[in-house]
């Protein structure tokens, strides 16, 4: 032990004893010191550093072992015998004040209330185990062209990875679509969609009637059935028993039932109808990446096994297509990451931490309150000291009291959680995954036990601790020496607690202010949004369906006060639109430009406000002909011609449905007549994409938008528009009519919902915080009435005693103050990395938050002070 | 009543003669197969207990001590220490006596 770093050792060990508790300490220490230099001098080398290990993790562990075995044997837990007694007790205490009772209640139901109501959020999104058999093994599939990232499944890649997987032991291939169910001269729209033979055995579920589809019914030609979901078939259907075998019109193609789905299940977010997904793997679009496909797992294969048959396969498809699926790939991942954006469960982790401070900042506020009124309480405690009651006892006692509110308050949570469950699906888009669900289950329950059992410790064990040492000091005063010595790090939690959630919130609203302030590339004034299809099996011709729309539009251009009416395939904010791959004519290197490909009719610019910064726009003539020509975004023809004049160049892009690199040299080339301005079309928060527009021609989409501006806007636009419409023919089909204006808040849909939350809570943690900071100044000065009282008596001026509460005050709020905006700023920087709009200093913010915490706890210190400054000294002192 | 396993160990080191803290561990090392290392903190935890129920108390240093580290706090066995070590034992004994243990045990082996 003489050697340098056996000495420095020795030291440190001696220092590290002051762990355990003292009684400990005094007793063993000597022993426990000297074991350890015996056992240091006889390792050596490597030896020695896994002995401070060891020992570092056997002092931790004995810390707490030690003073639990103290906690025991002073009573702490003294087993069943006297719990009802203590209940008596404690039902004694509470009915006595039942305002006080109240208030800490609701305290803790709004504490412990949001935060397991965010849990339950978080349960319904990441935690509970998808509704199928075994989700575990079911994955979604995806294919990969570098550059481009991921994309859905081409059918006759499906068919390829169906037919010679090894890993999976089924696999379907779906798509979303839209029918039109026909039934007793009335025709709706109901979601639905087309699924490969199988998919409920592959996901396991049973039906509830009937069949799954065979594999026969993939076969164009026999494909003619479909299967129902439980409530289709319950509000259409009456819930008939025999719908099994009876046809229904779909599209205007009858389809026989051969199924019913059960309850609940509307895979894979609202669908209440299958058909067939049915493809002749030799016909099917090579190119058309637009299929979803999920598979099972075999037993005892993994995730990667997937991934290396995936790459296994597509780099067969890609020798055996080196034209168009040269460099390929293919990926799989759990089916849950598919259907939960990261950043909604990004979002709700963070409200779940933010909701976590709401409740630390709750039980710290009744912690206070519970010291405060034991010290209106030492009495009785004094009493039933003398009369023999043991610390131990007292302190338990306490923790019962304590255990009890939290309980009560843990009721009150599950009331509000049970009213979460109801607004929370408002909180998501419509069309979310059938399986999100957030009502109570044992998880969530589970939670609020933890939580109450959290916040039942958090604000019991401090005046438990106190008490039980206290003793048989448990004279005057004692609880406020406490509040006294102990406020200073609850109140600096506190407002650094608070203060990190307003200015997160603060931060967030900025950041919406700021998306929303984003200008999108077209005007949203006076224009109003709407979609609309043509039943393609009432005109199979594209042309028929251009005339319907021509007639439309020009109804609608003759209305008074309609200054352009506009057609897109797809508009921004509502659709991202297709994207192709585009190459400049003449240009030698493959580019790897991808753009959205917009084919538009009308006025479309004019209608949108987007600016024709360059050359113009396609003349009607070319817009009806379909002519060779082409207006490229800004950011497109700066990417293709930097620094050139793009007029007059000429372009060629991939086949739609394909975002392949390789454009092939027999696509027709188009001339570029004008350069528009740049539009967010996927919503303010998403940067630019290129894009590009080509007249629609003589042929239209079945489905496509129809914009109209108005000079003014007027309530009646709405149903104009519809009249107009149902004008030239009543069976086109209608939805999603937007005012532009709307459509902002409309895409800000998911920022604006977390802001929203976070607002809330911070508001809440705000004024959690600010009461509880009140509470404990006035407490404070209160209990220094006397000393006040004193030096009056001595001569001291009623300015020099403000000013000296004043100090004392800012003493005990600033440093909080400055470690929450710390925090703040930390979080800023770390959130600015993912969000680069977030600003990291918002002094308006922090400013206020500062302002609000040092006027509530100045008029906290000062009121009681002016008060006992303005009394009789001598009545003070009595 | 049983024991835990550990403090039957303890019990059965302090056995016969007394022993300090860091032979007390090796003591206990040996005599569980290599399998039981008490740490200083677990073993002083454990030692305060049974001290508490009467069953270890502290012994004079023995003559044979020679160290001079004066820290050195020898253990040994009170009465109803030895008591409990015996009734422990025969417990076990007991136990490992029947047929169904031996079955199992010779089942194994």
């Amino acid at each position: 032990m003489g050697s340098f770093p056996g000495r420095l050792a020795a030291r440190a060990y001696l220092r590290a004893l002051h762990l355990l508790p003292p009684s400990s300490r005094d007793r063993y220490g000597e022993e426990m010191a000297a074991m350890f230099e015996e056992e240091w001098a006889q390792t050596r080398g490597l030896g020695r550093l896994r002995l401070v290990w060891r020992t570092l993790g056997d002092l931790l562990t004995a810390a707490f072992s030690m003073r639990w075995d103290r906690f025991r044997d002073v009573g702490g837990i003294g087993g069943t015998t006297g719990v009802m007694e203590d209940l008596h007790w404690v039902r004694k205490g509470l009915l006595r004040r039942p305002g006080f009772t109240g208030v800490v209640v609701l305290t803790l139901t709004l504490g412990v209330g949001v935060n397991v109501a965010i849990f339950s959020f978080v349960n319904g999104l990441l935690l509970r185990p998808l509704p199928y058999g075994e989700p575990a093994r079911l994955v979604q599939l995806s294919e990969t062209f570098p550059g481009l990232g991921t994309m859905d499944l081409a059918l006759p890649d499906f068919h390829r990875w169906r037919s010679e997987t090894r890993v999976f032991e089924g696999i379907f291939a779906f798509d979303d679509e839209r029918f039109v169910l026909s039934a007793s001269d009335q025709a709706d729209f109901v979601e639905g969609a087309v699924v490969s033979p199988g998919f409920l055995s592959v996901l396991r579920v049973p039906l509830a009637l009937g069949r799954d589809f065979s594999s026969e019914e993939e076969t164009p030609g026999s494909d003619r059935v479909a299967i129902l979901s439980h409530r289709l078939w319950e509000s259409r259907f009456g819930g008939r028993s025999d719908i099994l075998g009876s046809t229904v019109l779909l599209d205007g193609v009858e389809r026989t039932v051969v199924g019913v789905a059960p309850r609940g299940f509307n895979f894979p977010e609202v669908a209440d109808l299958w058909v067939p997904l049915s493809f002749r793997p030799s016909a099917a679009d090579p190119e058309n990446y637009g299929f979803d496909a999920i598979a099972r797992l075999r037993e005892g294969f993994a995730l990667s096994h997937a991934r290396d048959e995936g790459e296994r396969i597509t780099a067969a498809l890609a020798a055996d297509f080196p034209g168009t699926k040269t460099g390929i790939g293919a990926t799989a991942y759990p089916l849950r990451y598919a259907d939960v954006p990261t950043a909604l469960a990004i979002a709700s982790l963070v409200l779940l931490a933010t909701t976590s401070l709401v409740m630390l900042i709750a039980c710290t506020n009744v912690s206070m309150m519970l010291l405060a009124r034991g010290e209106e309480r030492r009495e009785e405690m004094v009493v039933r000291s003398a009369l023999g009651a043991s610390r131990g006892r007292l302190a338990r006692q306490l923790l019962a009291e304590s255990t009890v509110l939290a309980g009560l308050g843990a009721v009150g949570a599950v009331a509000l959680v049970v009213m979460a469950g109801r607004v929370f699906p408002l909180l998501l888009p419509p069309e979310h995954p059938f399986w999100v669900h957030f009502g109570l289950d044992g998880r969530v329950l589970g939670w609020c036990l933890l939580a109450a059992f959290v916040s039942s410790l958090a604000m019991g064990l401090l005046p438990a601790v106190r008490v039980s040492r206290a003793e048989g000091k448990l004279g005057p005063g004692s609880g406020s020496r406490v509040i006294t010595g102990q406020g200073r790090f609850v109140v600096g939690g506190q407002v650094a607690m608070a203060s990190l959630l307003v200015l997160m919130a603060g931060l967030s609203m900025r950041a919406l202010a700021d998306l929303r302030a984003v200008d999108p590339g077209f005007e949203t004034d006076g224009r109003v949004a709407q979609g609309l299809t043509i039943p393609p099996w009432e005109y199979p011709d594209a042309p028929d369906r251009m005339i319907q729309l021509s007639r439309i539009m020009d109804r609608l251009s003759r209305l008074s006060g309609v200054r352009a009416v506009g057609l897109g395939e797809t508009l921004p904010f509502f659709e991202a639109g297709d994207q192709v791959a585009v190459q400049a004519v003449g240009s030698s290197q493959a580019s790897n430009l991808v753009a959205v490909l917009n084919n538009i009719g009308g006025d479309y610019f004019g209608a949108l406000g987007i600016p024709i910064l360059r050359g113009r726009s396609p003349t009607p003539y070319e817009l009806r002909e379909g002519a060779a020509v082409a207006v490229l975004s800004q950011g497109m023809a700066e990417r293709l011609w930097p620094g050139e004049n793009p007029i007059g160049q000429r372009i060629r892009h991939s086949p739609r449905g394909s975002r392949n690199p390789v454009v092939g040299p027999d696509q027709p080339a188009l001339e570029i007549v004008g350069v528009a301005g740049d539009v967010h079309q996927d919503g303010p928060g998403r940067s630019v994409q290129e894009q590009f527009y080509l007249p629609m021609g003589p042929g239209a989409p079945a489905t496509s938008g129809l914009v109209v501006y108005f000079g003014e806007t007027t309530s009646s636009q709405g149903s104009l528009i519809r009249d107009r419409v149902a004008e030239v023919n009543p069976g086109l089909i209608i939805f999603g009519q937007m005012e532009l204006d709307e459509a902002t808040d409309w895409v800000l849909w998911a920022e604006r919902q977390t802001t929203l939350l976070l607002a809330g809570f911070a508001l809440l943690a705000l004024t959690l915080a600010l009461t509880g900071v009140f509470g404990v100044v006035a407490y404070r000065t209160r209990r220094k009435e006397r000393e006040i009282g004193v030096r009056m008596a001595l001569g001291a001026s009623r300015v020099s005693i403000r000013w000296s509460v004043l100090a004392d005050t800012l003493f005990l709020v600033v440093p909080g103050l400055l470690i929450g905006f710390g925090g703040a700023i930390c979080v800023a920087i770390l959130a600015r990395s993912a969000l680069p709009w977030v600003p990291v200093w918002d002094p308006t913010t922090l400013l206020g938050t500062g302002a609000l915490f040092l006027i509530v706890a100045l008029l906290a210190g000062l009121l009681p002070a002016h008060r006992a400054t303005q009394s009789d000294p001598v009545r003070t002192l009595a | 009543m049983s024991m835990p396993h550990r403090t039957f160990l303890v019990l059965l080191a302090l056995e016969g003669e007394p022993l300090y803290g860091y032979a007390l561990r090796k003591r206990v090392l040996v005599l569980s197969g290599g399998r039981f290392e008490l740490e200083p903190g677990g073993l002083y935890r454990l030692i305060g207990r049974l001290q508490g129920e009467g069953l270890v108390q502290s012994v004079p240093r023995p003559q044979s001590d020679l160290s001079g580290d004066a820290r050195r706090q020898y253990y040994g066995l009170t009465a109803a220490g030895e008591e409990a070590l015996r009734e422990e034992a025969i417990r076990l004994t007991d136990l490992a006596g029947r047929s169904e243990v031996r079955a199992l045990a010779e089942g194994r082996g």
